[in-house]
This record gives structure tokens, sequence and C-alpha cells, in this order.
């Protein structure tokens, strides 16, 4: 028998990701793997706003799987936690970190992210800072958050434009991955 | 009106008010999956102060070293707050406290001050730890 686990683990290592999880993510889990996250790039030295940028990305997209994951596990009792199922991948291809995620998102929310990445894909600096102020002031309005200022915030840590890739599953999900290089 | 204190957890900053001097501190982390839920109790805290209190001034020091989005929008909504009490005469002013190394907590300092105006909104570095 072949070790399933251990070739996952080395075409993984070979991609460079050195942090993969699939299932379900909570507020206390992402907190656990982000300080644990933090600890390791400190030991291995890693300049300060790298982290920061890092972290910061690492628990944008871990809320976003929390908030908008459509497959979610949650229990009814009220003030239990709630968790979104998705992925989370970190890694660091030589010469950047990079932070990927992906979840399913329900079809009715596919033109609202569509709108925004597309949008912010090509945005350099200064745009994303003026779009981020624009939602900002929009989204104090509103009672809930909507997925556009954490993915303002994803792309204005990037160093490179974000990618992402939207993939119909059927006729009511659709598979949302995003990738950040820090 | 009555001293408060939020105590830190792992995620969300510790939340100080001290009647005996007019300061209000919010520091440590920030980044709770929704922060409206989690800042809700201080806005309220803070309308009924702008209402009862006749005090005439009110400092606030900020000092967060790391906030997520959902945060940064109930910060805004803080500042906005502070804004209006601002326009009615009282005499507010906000330190953003920040370690003199992150460039980060300056920008964001720097971003909200930008759209600030009755109220005196303070850049304030710290030596780094």
């Amino acid at each position: 028998m072949k070790d399933k686990i251990f070739v996952i683990k080395k075409n993984l290592n070979e991609k460079g990701v050195f942090l993969y999880f699939s299932g379900p993510i909570s507020q206390d889990f992402l907190v656990e793997i982000g300080h644990t996250l933090r600890q390791k790039m400190e030991l291995e030295k890693v300049s300060r706003s790298i982290i920061v940028k890092v972290f910061s990305v690492f628990i944008e997209h871990s809320q976003n799987i929390i908030n908008f994951s459509a497959e979610q596990c949650n229990s009814d009792i009220e003030g239990s936690p709630t968790a979104g199922i998705g992925v989370i991948v970190v890694g660091f291809d030589g010469d950047n970190y990079f932070v990927s995620c992906g979840n399913t998102i329900h079809n009715s929310d596919v033109d609202i992210f569509n709108d925004i990445l597309s949008r912010i894909k090509d945005m350099g600096k200064e745009k994303l800072k003026e779009y981020y102020k624009e939602e900002l002031k929009k989204e104090v309005s509103k009672k809930s958050d909507g997925p556009g200022l954490s993915l303002i915030e994803v792309a204005r840590k990037s160093g490179r434009p974000i990618e992402y890739k939207l993939t119909r599953i059927d006729e009511k999900h659709t598979f949302l991955t995003v990738k950040t290089v820090v | 009106m009555k001293d408060i204190h939020v105590k830190e957890t792992k995620y969300t900053p510790e939340i100080i008010y001290t009647a005996a001097d007019n300061t209000m501190s919010i520091k440590g982390k920030s980044y709770p999956e929704n922060a409206d839920e989690f800042y809700a109790p201080v806005f309220e805290w803070l309308e009924k102060f702008f209402k009862e209190d006749n005090e005439l001034h009110l400092t606030v020091n900020i000092e967060l070293v790391y906030f997520n989005s959902s945060s940064s929008k109930a910060l805004l909504n803080f500042l906005d707050m502070l804004e209006d009490a601002g326009d009615n005469d009282m005499k507010i002013v906000v330190n953003w406290i920040y370690d003199e190394e992150d460039d980060n907590m300056l920008e964001y300092g720097e971003e909200f001050k930008e759209d600030i105006d009755s109220i005196e909104f303070l850049l304030v570095p710290i030596e780094s730890a």
C-alpha cells in the first residue's frame, strides 16, 4: 500500500507549501494557527513587515471562509462557535510567501465576488487605498459585513495582483479560489 | 460615568475608561470575526457618555498592534461618533499610538487622520519594544 498522506505531504512540500488545512475553520482555530504561523516565521527571522502581511492575509481569508463559505458547520445552540468549511494554504516559493484559500460559495454570490475581485485585480496601491476608503464608508452604513473590505485589504497586502478562479460546481454552488503573493 | 474595564483576550483589545482623568484607551489586537458585535457595548456606552455626561473633554488612546478589516469598520464608526461629539463642542483628543518601526500602523493612522475635521488626531510613535 502506498502511504497517501506521505505522498500528499511530499507534493505540497515540493511546491513550497508548509501549512495546509482543509475542513471546518472557526475563530478559535484561526487564532491558534495564526499564532503558530507567526512563531514559525519569527524563528526563521523573516522581516516583521512580511510577517504582518502574511498573518493579515491569512486572517482575512480564514474569516472570509467563516463568514461566506456556503458549507457551514454550525449548531443551532446560541453562542456556540461558527465554522465555515474551506481550504487554506500558506507557503514560500523560494522568493515570496503566498497564501491561498478556497471555499464553496452560493451561485447567487458569484457576481458580488466577481465584481470586487475583477476590480481589485488591476488596481495599483493608490487606487486600492481609495477603493478601501470608499468601501469602508459604505460598509459602515450597513448592518452586516460584505466580503469587499476584506478582499481589498488582502489585495493591499499583496505584492502582486491577486489571482482568483471561480469554478462552477452545480446549479447552486461555485468554488472560489484566491491566491495572494505577499 | 463609571469606569469601564474590558479585559484583553487573544484577539480582542483591552478597553478602559477612567473617569478620574476622562481617558479612554483601546490597547492590543483586534480581529474578531464580527467586530460590530464585539464593539456594540462600547458604542452603547459611548452614546450614553455623550448624552449624559457634562464633561467637556475626552482623551482617547488607541494603541493597536494589529486589526482586521472588520475592526477597521468599527474603528471608523467609533471615530465618527467622536467627530459628532466634537461638532457639539466637546474637546476630544485621539492619540494614535504606534510602534515607531511599524509602518503599517502609521499608514492606517494617517488614513484615518485624513478624514478627520472636528477633533484632534495625533500620531504618536513609541519606541520599539
